[in-house]
């Protein structure tokens, strides 16, 4: 919002403020307006969390109740012990999720943050228009990576491997935190670079050792999103795994079977796919809504 | 974009310069065009040659552009492009315009806002797939806990079968992602908002603007670069919409919900038409590829003014 | 600087390696093998297994899906129990999600990942399937099995198209059926079916009995579920779905007058509306959880149907069951429902896969699955063998349902074999839930037959 100021300047509205008039519509009106909005923000509260609720109520009923509406019933860990170990054992599929989803931010966080502090630090023939290309393949749909991708890993023995899915999502993965960076980087003050550099710091001590405690937060918020964005992939899971690398949200479909779905297993399942990624979005919500815009902002 | 200066205190030559940049881009790029630009190219080829995974392991002959004249006479892809501009239209319109009131709602420092606050990013972060499976099991015709809420305070909803109609299978899809990105919409627009100065608007309404003079006249205008902005964050994740497919609707009922992802999907990994399933992709990319760059060019021109 | 450049060169470099391998080496694609070289000879025992355990060790991976349905539940455990303490061979089922398990299966055989060693699939995939198939004609000739255990829809389904050769053998498989309230029809006085007219008439009579709806239909889109009564009833009319020469032939008047007669269950008030989009798992649980008289669907529900802790308690103990109605004077045909058990030709194991599949497909296995009741998840009717089917034991456990699924099977057809049909299947798939949503008959028909053609002249 950096043109705030200028557009500020030329509101008309700025421009002529005479002081009158300037204690109406008190009393009543505050109380009723107050009172809507609390209304509304309750409403507000009840869309956003009521169907994770929900979720996590059906995954403590018991089989015969999964489709009554009822709040109150005898909870039980059945749904828990099946995916857990169970008849519908989902552990491998978790293990394959956190370690897919740790790989994708271990490799792609040191990449984008190059590319950011490029981005950011320097102007150069291309800055533009590859900052642009970088945005623009997140166009591409995931089908049209996944089909040529599904041939050549065939052909190299790597369907079904953690390795395919890694490589795969790098494409959604780097050039969202990408950006992200170059928003955060774009922020850090100058003075302390140049400090650096005139100290004889190189260029790798400056960047391990100055941007990187310096954009941790943002570094941070980089992670989480690009632990989400794997995580959370269903596409090219579905293409590239089978059995040995399949992930969460695909094993979800384990749990529609030939004789229905199972709907408080499903639940289940869900709060475990859904759980650490509440706690991560919780832990970066200050950050993570501004990150995803920052880049283009500024 | 406001610019960044070019920190390089020494002088050299322009080579020398630029090398340092370039080598810190390097392993960035060399990723995303291992894992964008590889698999366009090969499937570029492949949309030229017959290749059925159920014929021939290998790709086939060389069809020339057989393929695509196909794609242009296939009457279910023309319906999911439609599906998929309806589907982009309501989810970016919902979104973005109940982000805007959920913003506008919880921009005040009370308690309650700041709780909620709080937790607006949590739908966000749930699985898409997993989205599509809550929904479908909540707004179940006969069992749904959503189905019955609306059931008793919309007579006419007791009819609908949500996932069964074809303009409510749109939306219910379109709700799932609406669940999602509204919240997280109000969550950067509050941002915005934030830095709003609280004169401006106070001396709009000693101007003697109304509630709703105030919002057209002050907020919106210096919401705008961050909305533009914000409509095509979703706008990019609304046209590749496809788990919520997958788990919701199947594509149906007919063909109401087959998005352009899933129908390449199923061209692709059902049908196991590779050069087909190839063909389609790329006109993909190409449609969306126009329709970026004009976004892209008209969001340039905003800012320039 | 240096240092720098070095580092990020270092890493530039691993990444160029890393693009070079994966264009370049595209070198080791897997390669077929002859299974009759594969298998060894010597001594077998009463199921045919090789008694000098030539694969003892042998780890063998089956790509399936369904764990827990009851007929795979107890495959499985009769594997561990008794084929491994045999052979010396393990088996890993290899899960796929059912939902996803279609296009898995097909890519995965064709593709040829090399991965896994058999594979199971529904008999509409079989043609695409076969691209990665061992044809079985001489190991099982030489094993002195043959596909004339079978009744003639899985026989159909184990060739995938092709005249001479078999590429899997079935080892699940049922007919279509009529399942209905027994105590509803008794009260009403009436008896199953023998005409879809008098079906209708039935229904009419059945509409609302018990506060019930007369009949639970299945219209909606999920992988050619509502193709299967179409399909029967096609038959039974003397109509088609394809011709001889794989042309679309549904739309002769036979064909016409049969889907209407498929869609005036739903548009005469009999079938919920709701069932415009039920799938089959809808249908039967409507059924179990006692909203509906009437379904038609596979016999092995009759599984889940009869078992109290499955459903309400009063439908379990009044379920009557009948072959499906037809049309008078013409044979009725039902769709015999397939699922077989082949060898993939990317294997290294085949020799131990052959071992299996001979053990998994040998009737006296199938017979010991279906009389043992001793555990509800794993008790199931389903027999394939013509030979089991007609057993007196099988049936006395089984509610006599193997029986009277022979004598259907008799008449019973598969789905055409080509590998175009996963494209047709959804085009008509389409079409009839389009119809269910009030689209007209006649023009739906005809545009689903022109769209077929099209995509058939490739």
């Amino acid at each position: 919002m950096t043109d705030t100021a200028t557009k500020l300047a030329k509101h008309p509205a700025a421009i002529a403020a005479p002081v009158r008039r300037q204690r109406r519509r008190r009393g009543g009106w505050a109380i009723g307006r107050a009172f809507l909005r609390v209304l509304a923000t309750l409403a507000i509260l009840f869309f956003v969390l009521f169907p994770i609720f929900w979720m996590a109520l059906t995954a403590f009923k018991p089989a015969r109740d999964a489709f009554s509406t009822a709040v109150l019933f005898t909870p039980t860990l059945d749904n828990f012990l099946a995916i857990f170990g169970g008849a519908s054992d989902l552990t491998g599929a978790l293990v394959n999720s956190v370690l897919i989803a740790v790989a994708t931010t271990i490799v792609s966080i040191p990449l984008a943050l190059l590319a950011a502090y490029a981005f950011s630090r320097y102007r150069f023939p291309g800055h533009r228009g590859m900052l642009l290309a970088i945005v623009a393949t997140q166009f591409i749909p995931g089908v049209a990576i996944a089909l040529p991708f599904l041939t050549l890993f065939r052909s190299l023995g790597l369907i079904d491997t953690h390795l395919a899915l890694v490589v795969v999502n790098l494409s959604l993965v780097v050039p969202y935190i990408t950006w992200l960076l170059k928003g955060f980087v774009d922020g850090l003050p100058l003075e302390i670079e140049e400090a650096a550099r005139l100290d004889g710091c190189t260029q790798v001590n400056l960047l391990w050792r100055v941007i990187t405690p310096l954009a941790a937060p943002g570094i941070f918020v980089a992670a989480v999103f690009s632990f989400l964005l794997s995580w959370n992939e269903f596409l090219f899971p579905t293409f590239l795994a089978r059995t040995e690398a399949e992930t969460l949200p695909v094993a979800l479909m384990t749990l529609v079977m030939p004789e229905g779905v199972a709907w408080g297993q499903m639940a289940a399942a869900g709060l475990l796919v859904m759980a650490p990624m509440l706690i991560l979005a919780l832990l970066v919500r200050k950050h993570f809504a501004e990150g995803m815009t920052m880049g283009a902002v500024k | 974009m406001a610019a960044t200066t070019v920190q390089r205190p020494r002088s050299r030559s322009p080579l020398r310069k630029h090398s340092v940049p370039y080598l810190h881009l390097a392993p960035a790029l060399l990723a995303v065009v291992l894992t964008t630009v590889y698999p366009l190219v090969s499937a570029l080829i492949t949309s030229f040659r017959h290749w059925r995974l159920n014929e021939t392991r290998e790709a086939g002959e060389f069809v020339g552009l057989a393929q695509y004249q196909r794609v242009f006479t296939d009457d279910t892809f023309f319906n999911s492009a439609l599906v998929t501009l309806n589907f982009t239209v309501i989810s970016v319109v919902l979104s973005v315009g109940l982000g805007l009131c959920i913003a506008l709602i919880l921009n005040n420092r009370t308690r309650l806002s700041a709780l909620t606050k709080a937790l607006l990013i949590l739908p966000f972060a749930v699985a898409p797939a997993l989205k599509g499976f809550s929904w479908r099991f909540m707004l179940n015709p006969d069992t749904g806990v959503y189905d019955k809420m609306l059931d008793s305070v919309l007579p006419f909803a007791d009819n609908i079968n949500w996932l069964g109609d074809p303009f409510w299978a749109l939306m219910v899809l379109a709700l799932t992602e609406v669940w999602g990105w509204a919240p997280l919409i109000a969550l950067m627009l509050l941002g915005g908002l934030n830095s709003i100065s609280p004169e401006v608007r106070e001396a709009a309404r000693i101007d003697g603007a109304n509630a709703w003079q105030q919002f057209w006249r002050v907020t919106f205008p210096l919401l705008r670069p961050l909305l533009l902005i914000v409509v095509f964050l979703k706008a990019v994740f609304s046209v590749k919409i496809f788990d919520q497919v997958v788990t919701t609707t199947g594509g149906g009922p007919g063909r109401a919900t087959e998005s352009l992802n899933f129908f390449a999907y199923s061209q692709g990994f059902t049908f196991l038409d590779i050069g087909y399933a190839s063909a389609v992709s790329w006109v993909i990319v190409l449609v969306l590829g126009v329709l970026a760059a004009l976004y892209l060019i008209a969001m340039a021109r905003q800012e320039a003014k | 600087m240096r240092r720098t450049s070095g580092t990020i060169g270092k890493l530039a470099a691993a990444l160029s390696a890393v693009l070079a391998l994966l264009i370049g080496g595209c070198a080791s694609a897997p390669s077929e093998q002859d299974l009759l070289e594969e298998v060894a000879t010597g001594p077998t025992d009463e199921l045919g297994l090789l008694t000098e355990k030539p694969y003892d060790g042998t780890h063998i991976r089956l790509l399936s899906c369904c764990r827990t349905t009851a007929q795979f539940a107890a495959l499985q455990r009769k594997t561990d129990r008794e084929f491994t303490a045999k052979t010396g061979i393990t088996v890993e089922w290899a899960n796929i999600p059912y939902e996803s398990y279609l296009q898995k299966i097909v890519a995965e055989t064709a593709i040829g990942g090399g991965t896994y060693d058999l594979v199971v699939w529904p008999d509409a995939y079989g043609a695409s399937a076969k691209i990665g198939l061992q044809p079985l004609n001489e190991v099982m000739r030489r094993a002195d099995r043959s596909l004339e255990e079978f009744s003639p829809p899985f026989q159909q389904a184990a060739r995938a198209g092709d005249p001479e050769t078999v590429y899997g053998i079935p080892f699940r498989g049922f007919s279509y059926n009529l399942f209905y309230r027994e105590s509803e029809y008794e009260r009403l006085g009436i008896e199953p079916a023998k005409t879809w007219d008098e079906f209708s008439a039935q229904l009419d009579k059945l509409d609302g009995a018990g506060g019930r709806d007369a009949f639970a239909g299945q219209y909606g889109r999920n992988g050619g579920q509502n193709l299967y009564t179409w399909m029967s009833m096609l038959w039974s009319n003397g109509a088609d779905v394809l011709d001889d020469d794989g042309q679309p032939a549904f739309t002769s008047p036979e064909g016409i007058a049969a889907t209407e007669q498929y869609l005036a269950l739903l548009r005469d008030g009999h079938s919920p509306a709701a069932s415009t989009n039920w799938t089959e798992t809808d249908s039967t649980q409507s059924f179990e959880q006692g909203h509906t008289n009437s379904v038609l669907t596979w016999a092995w529900q009759m599984d889940d149907f009869s078992d109290p802790a499955k459903v309400q308690p009063k439908v379990a103990e009044d379920i009557g069951v009948a072959s499906l109605p037809g049309w008078p004077g013409k044979p009725t045909v039902t769709y015999g429902y397939t699922w077989l058990m082949g060898i993939l030709n990317t294997s290294d194991n085949q020799g131990a896969a052959w071992e299996y599949l001979k053990w998994l497909t040998h009737p006296d296995t199938e017979r010991d699955v279906a009389l043992d009741k001793s555990e509800g998840d794993t008790a199931t009717s389903v027999v394939v063998h013509r030979k089991n089917m007609l057993d007196p034991e099988v049936n006395a456990a089984n509610h006599d349902l193997p029986k009277l699924q022979e004598s259907a099977l008799r008449n019973g057809r598969t789905v055409p074999m080509t590998i175009d049909w996963p494209q047709i299947q959804d085009v008509l798939e389409v079409a009839i839930n389009q119809m269910a949503h009030g689209a007209d008959i006649r023009p739906k028909l005809h545009e689903a037959a022109a769209q077929i053609r099209t995509l058939t002249q490739r």
